[in-house]
């Protein structure tokens, strides 16, 4: 760890450039999910008033809020225990888990149109989807994570597999031993979801992009363009 | 040769979070001498040595506390002796270590005022360089920066993972 600034020849190839600590990111990107939990079920907790709408029930939503703060990743039981007090509707996993999903995904597509339109502008013209594809897996990845993509499959037929076998969000997250991690690390992939759909996007490419990880600290994504680019 | 004894954690709110037993402290009478088997325990669980040698009727050694006591005795002994080294040294002095005839406890605060606490033998030098190496290295990088781990630890909540114990245990193992 440094509080030194970078000497200045580490952005001679890009003089815009400007460093950041990598530690900010990681704990960024550590404390969105918590934080589109939160934001979900608050939501969904004011969404419709309540019957009775006096001071007291507003109260009680905002004492509820505080409890759902971040609890691991069980905020899942938070959601589903929320509100039933104010008798509002009460949100259940699959759909507090949509919500979520939505929230980041948009968040993270984004990122990704803005990531491509800063980072592309030195770069020829890319030829097909191919190569949009490889300048995901090498440059943005290499941007965003500090590594590179390590395996990518395609049928030819516009899906493609991008494989990570040590996703950086995943390299520190461990719970104790039966903790279910990989179940508990899924909502960290819709963030990256969102960026590779929307860097995707800013190219001409609309894409669906889905992820999963089978054995932390590996990722998999699953790219299907729907257009292909002409 | 460097025995640890044991390891614990305590947070701000003075709650201990993490505790680590590696070997008995070796009690001259006890028959069962020191266990190598490592037996972690978060505060919650009741985990105490089962094993109580059977002292004879002139022993008055109290049998060996749970692991939760342990914590507890250990936390209310460096607080004291943190505040009185600073109301005697002044505040930038800084309490590091005591030694009894049995061991040695290292100690180290850190600027958020989370604890570490090290039980080793008596010969052992100055831990409070490996104990600042634990925490930057290991509790910052496995606990801080776990997502699934929770910002705070009531009951110690988070703290144990498997990548932060297998960590600690590689370290300690290499630094004996």
């Amino acid at each position: 760890m440094s509080f030194d600034s970078p000497l200045p020849p580490y952005n001679a190839s890009d003089p815009t450039a400007t460093f950041l600590n990598s530690s900010c990111l990681d704990l960024l990107m550590i404390e969105l999910v918590p934080m589109a939990y939160r934001i979900v079920n608050e939501i969904d907790s004011s969404d419709p008033p309540p019957p009775s709408a006096n001071p007291s029930s507003t109260t009680t939503s905002q004492a509820q809020s505080p409890t759902q703060s971040r609890k691991g990743d069980g905020s899942l039981k938070g959601g589903a225990g929320a509100v039933g007090v104010n008798g509002s509707r009460k949100m259940d996993e699959e759909e507090e888990r949509d919500a979520v999903f939505y929230r980041l995904e948009m968040l993270g597509y984004r990122v990704g149109q803005g990531l491509v339109e800063r980072f592309s502008k030195d770069r020829p013209r890319f030829t097909d989807t191919l190569d949009v594809i490889k300048f995901l897996c090498k440059d943005l990845w290499m941007l965003v994570f500090r590594k590179q993509i390590d395996n990518l499959k395609t049928n030819h037929r516009g899906v493609y597999v991008l494989t990570d076998n040590s996703f950086r969000p995943f390299s520190r997250m461990s719970t104790e031993a039966g903790g279910q991690a990989v179940v508990k690390a899924q909502p960290f992939l819709y963030f990256p979801c969102g960026i590779i759909r929307g860097a995707l996007a800013s190219m001409g490419i609309n894409a669906n992009v889905q992820a999963e990880t089978s054995e932390l600290p590996g990722a998999t994504f699953q790219v299907k363009a729907l257009v292909a680019k002409t | 040769m460097m025995v640890v004894y044991s390891f614990y954690i305590f947070d701000r709110h003075t709650e201990c979070i993490y505790s680590r037993l590696w070997a008995r402290q070796d009690r001259p009478i006890s028959g069962s001498g020191a266990s190598n088997r490592p037996i972690s325990t978060s505060s919650t669980a009741s985990g105490g040595n089962t094993l109580v040698p059977d002292l004879g009727p002139a022993r008055a050694r109290p049998a060996r506390l749970s692991a939760q006591d342990d914590a507890k005795l250990i936390f209310g002994t460096i607080f004291s002796l943190r505040n009185m080294v600073r109301k005697l040294g002044g505040p930038d002095d800084s309490f590091i270590s005591f030694r009894t005839g049995q061991y040695k406890l290292h100690y180290y605060e850190t600027p958020t005022s989370i604890k570490f606490v090290m039980l080793t033998d008596t010969q052992t030098l100055n831990m409070r360089n490996v104990l600042h190496q634990i925490y930057v290295n290991l509790y910052v990088e496995f606990v801080v920066k776990n997502p699934l781990s929770p910002v705070e630890h009531p009951g110690g909540e988070g703290v144990a993972n498997e990548l932060f114990e297998l960590a600690l245990d590689q370290f300690v193992k290499g630094v004996l």
